[in-house]
């Protein structure tokens, strides 16, 4: 049986979350007040994640897959729970989609997708091949160097002398629906919604007790680790940029400039991107095999991988015609049509479905006694 | 379970040797034509002239052991220009002749001529902003000739036309007029953009030597450029050149000579500004809106040609006294010239009323800010301090009777 | 069938009661090795006796003085002394010798007289009898010659394995110090000690070490590398995950540390398992110098891992995809360096670190005094004369030589080799995708790195995983009586080591 430590199951959840949603400024159509929108995705984001640390107190040791049928039978839960599988590995195409773009665009331009996308998703599954104890270890060594990183990246643009406070004023100058609008669906889905994947790994944490903990906290990290992004780029770039631009981040730390010695450095925060985003995929990947060796109770999820990780490669190179379309998929019809239903009705369902029992199991033992 | 693991091994092994196939976008640093600076013009014919700097590292940097007997004929940078519809259009037909992949991460300066800025820019200058290789850092430098002209100057000690008109922009105006900034203040409410101006000027301005000018000439910095959108409206030089100075909240070579009146002795104090900062404060008050602008200067005296005794305490303040009037006569014309002729809001006042009252901006300001602005009361502070007088108190040739306190 | 008696001949066949018939079977064993000697004699009178022995193993005075001398005074033996009798007398009150010992089977006498010891028959007797009066001809300790150290003990081990023994038990004065003894290889018999101290290292880790030993089928051991491949957990990685040193003082503070020693006789180079990556980029001074200092020194050279890693890998990125990123004024002097070199950076690159390894076997291989000539010529004369000629570039030459030099400053000359070789690899990934490949190639490493193990124990630990308390031994190097813990990713008892209350 594998297992993972408490920190690792830490450094885990902030990669995931920081993960490709970083690449495009978190809710920057929000404009100068994104930094807002994502304080409030990530508050709500919190509740969210409280919710499925819940679901799974109330039913140790099982994983997300095995949740629905386990409250609601096999014959509706089983469908049910199938799902989620099917949604990570079509989550894992678009991450691997937004990868492969944000390549090409950048540092690679005349490469074949094909050729970026074999490279990337090989060593993904060569990680997990290894089990998820290998990618676990990875990101408790790529945390603290993320962290460093970040810290420098913060510095240089401090140095660089272009941060101008006056563009992040007047706050809230669209009104609270332009806000809004930002957090609900996209804030909360994609990268808080997206924790429900979690589900599956919670049950190999070694140290039970801290799992609460660990995650609420890398939650709340990751939230912070965003907004102070967002911040940054809207102090550097203005509104204007900061909403328009496909990668206001690349955007941002191009800016870096210090003594005409220290600039373009574009490249390394493409770097940055590919470690995030290869955890990213890299869990939806394994929830995938896991979820579906929970639910075909086969031997080793390990024969599942290099299907999974094949059919990944597949719609990321086919999902989308151009940047623009995927772009589209990702923001009007995902969230509306698969997250909210998967990350937010059917939990919420479950919930209702657990509390009811659990009120009635205390209601007989009252009567009981 | 062993079986498979090797599997995967192999596939890493035989993807990574995929790799060797083929170096995609590999080009080697001597397979790179390297664009320090980009001219745009108009040309006669109304299309658009694009001039590329394109530098010759060989003959910058000559101290590489092996190429050295070689570098020491022919120019540090190759001028090439082509015209056509628009800015990508150009760069195919200059690359056309280049053996060289062009290359313009290294884009330092987009030098832009009068003629095309009137037309407005922002059409041209989006290839910049949306190609990968360049970059918003790029600074946007306006000329009143042709901005081509800007390149062919006199590279002896300058090797580089590019550094020399970024260092300068930095220089004298203490801040930066980056691609980024310029798109900012066109787009953003409230504010507009200013751009510094560059012409050729002769090294020595000794009139006697008349091909002085054609042969060795020198890229100089006039002033700034003012611009109502993307378009460029007029110049702010000469006279209001101090002003713009001053306002702006610079600058390394702030400079100011303040001249004496008779009664006290004639001559005149000139002081150096190494710190000054400009603070808008938007009011509204009855409906009325007013903006009070507090400039802050510390000034260091730097030469005495006044009888004035610059031991004496009260000596400074009252030159402190006549430092407030002459920034005044400096700023007031600037501004009126800046609300009146141009109405161009250069320097943000729409925009500090935005932050201080965003209600109030979006639902009145805003739709006719060009014409509050015109004569929107500006009132001046200032806050002058002299800090230094230099290593000496009394002037040396003066003697101590003929001293004015 | 009289197969039975046949096959008792080859594998355990017993001594019988007729001598002759004795000596002659040893006699066609031995056939053809001249060194042994077979000195026959009579004792009291009546009985036979052979002593057997190497001459060039035993130092034969002792023989004289201690085992002849003695049996020729015997006088006669009494008739009613059986057998046993005799043994028990020649052992306990005639042969002087510190070692002796008797055994009945005979493949064990030729065993015995090549491992040195001298062989003693009596007619009659069913058993032999031997002494042990080795003279091993055996280097003087000398300071180790892989394992410099600017502070610490100058002694190093020899090719003798009791002498090696000897230099730990003088530092670790306590019976909880073991010394298990085996002997590995079909035709060699190489001696091989596992040391450790009891208590603290993990009895299981123990037992995996000996047990893996003990498998070990093999005709010949020759030096404890041979022993390495054949324990190792990964044998195909390229990462080495057991520590060989020539420093006694390294091998016992890695048994204070919970690990275990391998000696092997006729090798200076001991070997230590587990192992992970952290502990071969120690170095054995650092704990002897101020600890301020050695933190400095450790962390360049764990910076210093990563640009023998990666440097040239880094240059050919930025030099063919990304020269965005090298600063303006940079680019131009490369560039121009560059003007007039034929080759692509990624072959420049591959020429010249391979004409770098190149000098560097051969600068080992040569004897001392050339093999500074040949630094000189293919360092100054190869790079100076390459660079003039245009071949390469001098940004190139300067790139190359800082990764060599990166490459020596590793305590351990093995990871160094996978370090250099895996250089390569990033090369031709930085050739092909830029940084991008070079992601990738970290990637793979890191991942090949975590799912390593040395006998249980993650390579990477205690990075990877993380143990905190551990920390104060990686990129630093913690003063003494900080460190109050033995490393917790190893020992699992009795781990405190030292005792502040009592410190003062």
């Amino acid at each position: 049986m594998e297992r993972i430590s408490s920190y690792q199951l830490f450094s885990m959840t902030v990669l995931f979350q920081v993960g490709t949603t970083i690449i495009f400024g978190f809710s920057s159509s929000a404009g100068r007040d994104a930094w807002i929108s994502c304080l409030i995705s990530t508050g709500i984001g919190v509740l969210t994640v409280s919710l499925y640390l819940f679901l799974m107190k109330s039913q140790p040791g099982l994983t997300l897959v095995e949740w629905f049928p386990a409250q609601f039978g096999r014959w509706i839960g089983t469908p049910i729970a199938w799902m989620y599988p099917l949604l990570f590995i079509y989550d894992a195409g678009r991450a691997m989609g937004d990868i492969k773009d944000l390549i090409s665009v950048t540092i690679l331009p005349l490469t074949p997708h094909f050729v970026i996308m074999i490279a990337l998703l090989a060593v993904i599954a060569y990680a997990l091949y290894g089990g998820i104890e290998n990618l676990a270890r990875i990101g408790g060594i790529w945390m603290p160097i993320m962290l460093f990183l970040y810290l420098i990246v913060v510095v240089l643009i401090a140095v660089s002398g272009i941060i101008d406070f006056r563009n992040i004023q007047p706050f809230v100058d669209k009104g609270w629906g332009n806000v809004m609008k930002a957090v609900w669906p996209l804030g909360i889905t994609q990268t808080f919604g997206e924790s429900i994947e979690f589900a599956m790994i919670w049950p190999l944490v070694k140290e039970e007790k801290k799992i609460v903990k660990y995650t609420l906290v890398a939650t709340m990290t990751s939230g912070l680790l965003i907004c102070s992004i967002d911040i940054f780029a809207i102090l550097v770039l203005s509104e204007k940029y900061f909403s328009n631009s496909l990668y206001p981040i690349y955007t941002l730390v191009q800016q870096i400039e210090v003594s005409d010695f220290i600039e373009n450095l574009d490249s390394i925060s493409v770097i940055l991107f590919l470690t995030t985003a290869f955890f990213k995929t890299g869990l939806h990947i394994f929830s995938a095999v896991y979820g579906m060796q929970k639910l075909l109770k086969t031997k080793s999820y390990k024969t599942f991988i290099l299907p999974v990780t094949a059919a990944v490669a597949f719609l990321a190179l086919t999902m989308a015609r151009s940047v623009l379309e995927h772009f589209e998929a990702g923001l009007k019809i995902l969230p509306y049509n698969l997250w909210v239903p998967l990350f937010y009705i059917l939990p919420a369902l479950l919930f209702i479905v657990v509390a009811i029992k659990r009120l009635k199991q205390v209601k007989q033992k009252n009567a009981h006694s | 379970m062993k079986g498979v693991k090797k599997g995967v091994c192999w596939l890493l092994i035989c993807s990574l040797s995929l790799c060797l196939t083929g170096c995609w976008d590999s080009t080697e640093i001597n397979g790179i034509a390297i664009v320090s600076a980009v001219a745009l013009d108009k040309s006669d014919d109304g299309q658009i002239l694009m001039s590329m700097l394109i530098t010759n590292p060989g003959k910058i940097s000559s101290t590489v052991s092996g190429s050295e007997q070689k570098s020491s004929t022919g120019q540090a940078t190759i001028l090439l220009s082509e015209k056509g519809t628009g800015v990508l259009d150009i760069y195919q037909k200059i690359q056309a002749k280049l053996p060289k992949v062009i290359y313009l991460s290294h884009l330092r300066v987009i030098v832009i001529g009068q003629d095309l800025a009137k037309e407005g820019v922002s059409g041209i200058l989006d290839f910049f902003t949306r190609y990968r290789e360049s970059h918003l850092r790029t600074e946007v430098v306006i000329t009143k000739d042709k901005a081509v002209d800007l390149f062919k100057i006199n590279t002896e000690y300058e090797k580089l036309p590019s550094e020399s008109i970024r260092k300068k922009t930095q220089l004298v105006l203490g801040s930066k007029s980056t691609l980024l900034k310029f798109f900012n203040n066109i787009t953003e409410e409230g504010i507009e953009a200013q751009v510094p101006e560059f012409e050729t000027g002769p090294f020595e301005s000794d009139s006697d030597s008349k091909d002085n000018e054609k042969q060795n000439p020198a890229v100089v910095f006039k002033g700034t450029a003012v611009f109502k959108n993307d378009k460029l409206l007029g110049f702010l030089d000469d006279q209001k050149l101090k002003g713009v100075v001053n306002f702006n909240g610079s600058t390394k070579l702030g400079c100011i000579t303040i001249p004496i009146p008779k009664e006290k002795g004639g001559g005149f104090v000139s002081l150096r500004i190494p710190e000054s900062s400009t603070n808008i404060s938007p009011m509204i008050q009855n409906d009325k809106l007013e903006a009070d602008v507090t400039i802050k200067i510390e000034g260091r005296i730097f030469e005495n040609e006044s009888k004035l005794d610059l031991s004496d305490s009260k000596v400074i303040s009252y030159i402190e006294s006549l430092f407030k009037d002459t920034l005044n006569q400096n700023i007031k014309p600037l501004l009126n010239t800046v609300q009146k002729d141009f109405n161009s809001d250069i320097y943000g006042f729409g925009a500090a009323f935005h932050r201080k009252y965003p209600e109030k901006w979006n639902a009145e300001l805003k739709t006719h800010w060009d014409e509050t602005f015109r004569n929107l009361p500006i009132n001046l502070n200032y806050g002058v301090t002299i800090s230094y007088v230099g290593f000496l108190t009394k002037s040396l040739g003066i003697e101590e009777k003929a001293l004015i306190k | 069938m009289q197969m039975p008696s046949e096959n008792r001949t080859e594998e355990n066949r017993l001594l019988n009661h007729n001598l002759g018939e004795n000596i002659r079977l040893i006699k066609t064993d031995l056939d053809g090795c001249s060194d042994i000697v077979f000195r026959e004699f009579k004792i009291g009178g009546t009985y036979d006796g052979v002593i057997i022995f190497s001459r060039i193993l035993v130092d034969t005075k002792l023989i004289d003085e201690f085992v002849l001398k003695p049996l020729y005074q015997i006088g006669k033996i009494p008739d009613e002394w059986d057998s046993k009798k005799i043994k028990e007398v020649l052992i306990n009150q005639v042969i002087i010798a510190a070692q002796i010992d008797s055994g009945n089977k005979l493949n064990e006498i030729t065993e015995r007289v090549f491992s040195g010891e001298t062989v003693l028959m009596v007619s009659g007797l069913l058993d032999a009898i031997y002494i042990n009066m080795q003279k091993l001809e055996k280097r003087s300790i000398q300071e180790p010659l892989t394992d410099p150290a600017i502070r610490g003990p100058r002694d190093g081990f020899t090719e003798d394995i009791s002498t090696n023994m000897s230099l730990i038990r003088r530092r670790l004065k306590t019976p909880k110090l073991k010394f298990e003894e085996l002997n590995v290889g079909k035709i060699s018999k190489t001696k091989t000690v596992i040391t450790y101290l009891k208590g603290i290292a993990d009895d299981t880790i123990i037992a995996e070490v000996r047990n893996r030993i003990t498998k070990i089928d093999v005709d010949a051991i020759l030096e404890s590398g041979n022993i390495e491949e054949f324990i190792e957990d990964s044998p195909s990685s390229l990462f080495p995950q057991i520590l060989n040193t020539e420093r006694p003082d390294k091998l016992v503070s890695c048994l204070l540390e919970g690990q275990i020693g391998i000696l092997v006789d006729n090798t200076p180079f001991a070997l230590i398992a587990p192992q992970t990556l952290v502990q071969m980029l120690q170095a054995p001074d650092d704990y002897y110098e101020r600890h301020i200092g050695a933190s400095f020194i450790r962390i360049i050279r764990y910076l210093y891992y990563g640009v023998a890693l990666t440097l040239p890998s880094l240059y050919i990125a930025f030099s063919t995809f990304h020269q965005g990123m090298i600063p303006t004024r940079l680019l131009y002097s490369m560039a121009a360096a560059r003007e007039n070199v034929p080759f692509p950076a990624l072959i420049e690159a591959f020429i010249m670190e391979i004409t770098f390894e190149v000098l560097r076997e051969a600068g080992i291989r040569l004897p001392k005094a050339v093999g500074q000539s040949v630094s000189i010529v293919g360092a100054l004369v190869i790079g100076q004369a390459a660079v003039q000629a245009g071949i390469v570039s001098a940004p190139m030459v300067i790139i190359v030589s800082l990764t060599g030099i990166a490459s020596f400053i590793f305590p351990k000359y093995n990871l160094a080799l996978s370090i250099r070789l895996l250089r390569f690899l990033m090369m031709i990934l930085a050739g092909t995708l830029g940084l991008f490949g070079i992601f990738i190639g970290i990637m793979v490493i890191m991942i090949h790195m975590v799912s390593l193990r040395s006998f249980g124990i993650p390579y990477l630990a205690p990075l990877a995983p993380l143990t905190l308390s551990s920390l104060k031994d990686v990129f630093i190097r913690a003063p003494k009586w900080a460190m109050k813990n033995r490393p917790e990713f190893i020992v699992k008892k009795n781990v405190k080591r030292v005792d502040n209350s009592k410190n003062m």
